[in-house]
């Protein structure tokens, strides 16, 4: 039995090491879908911002964000311990966990990246990333996963992998960002039209798509927690086939849907109907290929609309992030209570609002700081030119730029 | 005609050095010095003082103003200020009729007489010296419009940042026009029209 319990141990603490892999590179896949929906003039600030989001949030929240989520029994937060310590696990080994935890951490942080690219200052945006990995990610995140239910007050709140936790966060995060930055120059002219600031890489775009999607598997299957049993491998192989299948349904969405508004399919809105179906199932990838399906198909809608809400209230979003992971996540989570007979609609809808209140508010707040101190936006000459040139001083594509 | 057409490409050649933007911005007005010259010579043709019935091209596509409407403008038009550069399209073709109806009444030769077209000794008539005036006033207008327009037009492509034009001039013609058919019809990117000009 001593041994069996070892090889859960084992198996177990696999799967997160396993789908923390798959979920790290995500990373990447953030990384080129913002890269090939922006201007190539801005393309290294915007890897570079990927590159280091991810590994600010790797040493925050090992520094002070897990402890904050997972350690001790406050109802607001946990312990305030500088560098993990104080916990262990019986079942699943304590780094393995922490590998998994941290790269969803990184996840949401990249989720503003794109919201804010082209116009952001690298310092005010890495600043806002490590206190969002440190602190404002890990308080939210111990109402739900650290089990504290916030005093009661998020009792029965149900998200499995983080449609809400993780990625309505990041949302909440850009959103109040965002609204602090302003739109890029010449997005909107005064008569409030939009006009399409295209961007340099489809293909990269494409690229980006496909990686996110592929780690989601890890997002979601390693979710399970567990592969001790054949049970446990059971859910984690449905949850695998829930995922495809709601980021199928979100693709062929949005992929009919434009081309029944626009008589041509934008491809742009397609790989973001996938990925809108990716956030919406998260947040219950356990409920079969019914549910997973109808997340997908509104999640396909709902992302097209969105973008072009968000366009109308001039908020400018260059990768559709907020429509992605913002609006989706808000639907995934409450879709649960039409899935889960054990989850009510109200209950949904209180943690929604509750985790979007703080989240949304401490950002909104840590953003204005940065904005009145350091400042959050480049010089306009800088943005006209491209930031890469005026932040880093190097081009993505310097071949290409050179004469003669 | 050829004349004209040598002028502009030793205009050209002047402006190698420069870069695309600088170059296309300086077609644009040499465009507009053309369609100025063009006005003058319709002006002489209907004052009386040239009976040279060839001095304006009949056809627009050979004019000085045409030819770079229709390969150089075009060039530009694939990416940016499309809407502009069919308005100056629109008043161009106008303009042009208004002189076909000019050059109608000039050098007519239905009524004349077989001497008098011999002898190259054409009158025209004070009738058709009348309309012709008057197409003239009108055509003067358009033109005023048209080279109005053409500031517009410049001052857009002013406002565009450098990296659009370059490799502007390193394209082929003939692709271009063709590529330029294609994208009439609407795109969208994200849920906006994607606008060209």
């Amino acid at each position: 039995m001593e041994n069996f319990a070892d090889v859960q141990y084992i198996l177990t603490s696999f799967l997160m090491l396993f789908a923390g892999a798959l979920v790290m590179w995500m990373a990447a896949g953030f990384a080129m879908l913002e890269a090939g929906l922006t201007r190539s003039k801005n393309s290294v600030v915007i890897l570079l911002k990927n590159m280091l989001l991810y590994a600010v949030s790797s040493i925050m929240f090992y520094l002070i964000g897990y402890n904050l989520m997972y350690g001790g029994g406050g109802s607001f937060m946990g312990d305030f311990n500088f560098v993990l310590n104080g916990i262990s696990y019986g079942d699943h080994s304590l780094m393995a966990d922490f590998f998994f935890q941290v790269v969803f951490v990184a996840t949401a942080a990249s989720v503003i990246s794109g919201v804010v690219a082209e116009r952001i200052k690298i310092w005010g945006f890495l600043i806002f990333v490590a206190v969002l990995t440190a602190v404002i990610y890990p308080i939210q995140g111990h109402w739900s996963w650290g089990g504290s239910s916030l005093g009661g007050l998020m009792e029965g709140f149900s998200d499995f992998a983080g449609s809400t936790v993780v990625h309505s966060v990041g949302g909440w995060a850009a959103l109040a960002g965002v609204l602090l930055l302003g739109a890029r120059q010449g997005k909107y002219n005064s008569r409030g039209q939009v006009n399409p600031i295209l961007g340099s890489s489809l293909p990269l775009a494409t690229l980006g798509t496909f990686i996110l999607w592929l780690g989601w598997f890890g997002f979601n299957g390693g979710s399970v927690l567990a592969m001790g049993t054949k049970e446990n491998v059971d859910s984690i192989a449905a949850v695998f086939a829930a995922t495809n299948m709601a980021a199928s349904f979100g693709a062929v969405t949005a992929a009919i849907l434009t081309q029944v508004l626009y008589k041509k399919v934008d491809l742009t809105m397609v790989l973001n109907g996938a990925l809108a179906g990716l956030v919406a199932v998260t947040a219950a990838p356990n409920m079969g290929m019914l549910a997973a399906s109808v997340d997908g198909f509104v999640a396909g809608i709902l992302v097209v609309f969105s973008i072009i809400f968000f366009d109308k209230l001039q908020i400018d979003d260059p990768v559709g992030a907020l429509s992605v992971h913002l609006v989706n996540g808000i639907w995934g989570t409450l879709a649960v209570s039409i899935w889960n007979p054990e989850v009510t609609f109200f209950m949904q809808l209180k943690g929604v609002l509750i985790v979007g209140l703080f989240t949304f508010s401490a950002s909104f707040i840590l953003w204005y700081l940065i904005k009145i101190s350091i400042g959050i936006r480049v010089d306009a000459k800088h943005e006209l030119d491209g930031v890469d040139v005026h932040e880093t001083g190097l081009e993505a594509y310097p071949e290409f730029s050179k004469k003669g | 005609m050829k004349q004209d057409w040598k002028l502009i490409q030793s205009f050209q050649k002047k402006v190698k050095l420069m870069n695309d933007k600088d170059r296309y911005v300086a077609s644009v007005r040499k465009a507009r010095a053309e369609h100025g010259k063009w006005l003058n010579a319709v002006k002489v043709m209907v004052s009386g003082f040239e009976k040279n019935k060839d001095l304006v091209a009949l056809n627009q596509s050979e004019s000085p103003f045409g030819v770079w409407l229709n390969e150089e403008a075009i060039l530009l038009s694939t990416i940016n200020s499309k809407a502009a550069l069919i308005d100056v399209e629109e008043m161009f073709n106008e303009c042009y009729s208004l002189y076909h109806k000019i050059y109608h009444r000039l050098f007519n030769t239905k009524n004349s007489s077989l001497l008098s077209s011999v002898f190259g000794i054409n009158k025209v008539s004070v009738d058709d010296l009348k309309l012709s005036e008057h197409y003239y006033e009108e055509l003067v207008k358009k033109s005023d419009q048209l080279t109005n327009k053409l500031r517009v037009y410049e001052n857009q492509v002013q406002a565009n940042g450098e990296e659009k034009f370059e490799g502007l001039y390193a394209k082929e013609t003939i692709f271009i026009k063709e590529e330029s058919v294609e994208i009439k019809t609407q795109r969208y990117y994200r849920g906006s029209l994607i606008s060209d000009d």
